[in-house]
């Protein structure tokens, strides 16, 4: 049994790479941005004084914590239509990418909000500034650094789960090798090219994060 | 009126009752240091002095205001009531100005030209003007506490409440933390230290506070305390701790 690799066939599908690398890119950034923010907000939350609003934010981490992402992604596509809801598919897999990483980097950021000393708090409230003065110019900051690597492998994670949002025809790269192996029955290939694509995204995200690192904390590490 | 007023305040941590009717007045001006055993209530005490701990009885009044357990009004009790810690609690993602100017900026709206000549005197006067745009985890931990002195000072509070800030600090660092308090003093600024050094609360303080058992054991002028102790307790403790 022999098979012999056939790159060259794939060239003129190249295009096609490219605009579903672009879109997937695209969902990257969005969601990464998105997600971050979104979980900042809800660990403020989920230490808030407010227990509605405590309640609400630990239900939500744990509900999408605890479903798959692809049924997530699912909901929001088929069933919020079902509601009046009319969202695009790119549209439906940027807002579950959103929740999806907003829901883990609420954990993360929340327990390098719980590593802050009590004295940090003390020393703002001290200080005159209020409970979010304190969070946002003193609490948060260094909670970030504290949980920076898992931060970004989260968002890798994301990156790399976003290929799931081929299943509802979102044209990222996944859906291009699929598309692309479909017409010229080079599974092998097709796949090994968004493989090696996805390993270089990733590999370029850590080299990303790492510069953000050395640009973002210059205070001796924590 | 007295700075600072307290009257007859109880403080409980669940069924612990750590203070039991606490009495002080402290008037302006005066360099009270706060000693006794560990577990007597002293930083306790400190603490319910700008609402960092709540009294369950009793009635505490710093600078004309009452001391209670509301956000807002504690707020505006923070710009009469500078605290300094043991652990310095600077903050290690901001410099040694940022740190001085945070507050200036966030609470007193200084513009930023202000807030920067501001934290440069301050900065100044604790011996640390080289130090502005150093990280705080680079410094010495008597520089540190320096700096957080400093931060207080920014907020030109009324009283200076001091917990234990040279305990964390190696043996030769102590000095230079001392001095700087002394230079407040001559300033005429009212500090309420919670210390372990006797020799400063003896040569600089005015008054001395023992703490006991949750009460106030013995207070008095302190030569007075140190030369002649009235109380069993206040003697065994003066003992120990020589």
């Amino acid at each position: 049994m022999s098979y012999q690799l056939d790159f060259p066939s794939l060239v003129p599908f190249l295009p096609q790479f490219a605009a579903g690398l672009w879109t997937t890119i695209e969902l990257t950034v969005i969601s990464t941005l998105g997600g971050l923010l979104l979980g900042t907000v809800c660990a403020q939350g989920r230490i808030s004084k407010d227990t509605w609003l405590r309640t609400i934010c630990s239900c939500y981490v744990e509900v999408i914590r605890n479903t798959p992402f692809i049924v997530q992604l699912f909901f929001i596509f088929f069933g919020l239509p079902a509601l009046g809801f009319k969202l695009s598919a790119w549209e439906a897999g940027v807002i579950a990418m959103v929740i999806n990483l907003g829901a883990y980097s609420t954990e993360i950021i929340r327990a390098g909000i719980d590593a802050a000393p009590k004295g940090q708090w003390e020393a703002g409230q001290t200080l005159g500034l209020t409970r979010r003065q304190v969070f946002w110019h003193i609490i948060l900051p260094p909670a970030y650094q504290r949980v920076y690597p898992a931060i970004a492998s989260q968002c890798i994670i994301v990156m790399l789960g976003s290929s799931v949002v081929s299943q509802i025809s979102v044209e990222e790269l996944t859906f291009s090798a699929n598309f692309i192996q479909s017409r010229t029955f080079l599974s092998f290939e097709s796949y090994i090219v968004a493989a090696l694509v996805y390993l270089l995204l990733a590999i370029l995200m850590r080299q990303a994060f790492a510069l953000v690192k050395r640009c973002t904390f210059k205070n001796p590490s924590l | 009126m007295s700075l600072v007023s307290l009257d007859k305040v109880h403080k409980y941590y669940g069924d612990n009752h750590v203070l039991k009717g606490v009495d002080l007045k402290i008037e302006a001006g005066e360099v009270v240091s706060i000693i006794g055993r560990s577990g007597s209530g002293k930083s306790t005490l400190l603490r319910c002095m700008n609402g960092l701990e709540q009294y369950q009885k009793g009635g505490v009044i710093v600078d004309n205001q009452s001391v209670e357990d509301d956000e807002y009004k504690l707020r505006l009790l923070s710009r009469s009531v500078g605290m300094v810690f043991q652990s310095f609690n600077l903050f290690p993602h901001m410099t040694v100005g940022q740190n001085v100017m945070l507050a200036t900026k966030l609470v007193l709206k200084k513009s930023p030209s202000e807030s920067k000549k501001l934290a440069e005197e301050l900065l100044e006067k604790v011996g640390l003007s080289d130090k502005f745009s150093a990280y705080p985890g680079n410094l010495s931990g008597g520089q540190q506490q320096r700096v957080a002195i400093a931060r207080s000072l920014a907020m030109s509070p009324k009283v200076l409440l001091c917990d234990e800030i040279t305990s964390a600090l190696d043996p030769e660092l102590v000095g230079e933390v001392l001095k700087v308090l002394e230079q407040l003093k001559a300033e005429g600024m009212t500090l309420i230290l919670v210390t372990h050094e006797m020799n400063f609360a003896r040569d600089v303080g005015d008054r001395v506070v023992f703490m006991n058992q949750g009460k106030v054991w013995e207070t008095g002028a302190s030569d007075e305390i140190f030369a002649n102790p009235q109380t069993e307790e206040l003697k065994s403790f003066l003992a120990a701790v020589r």
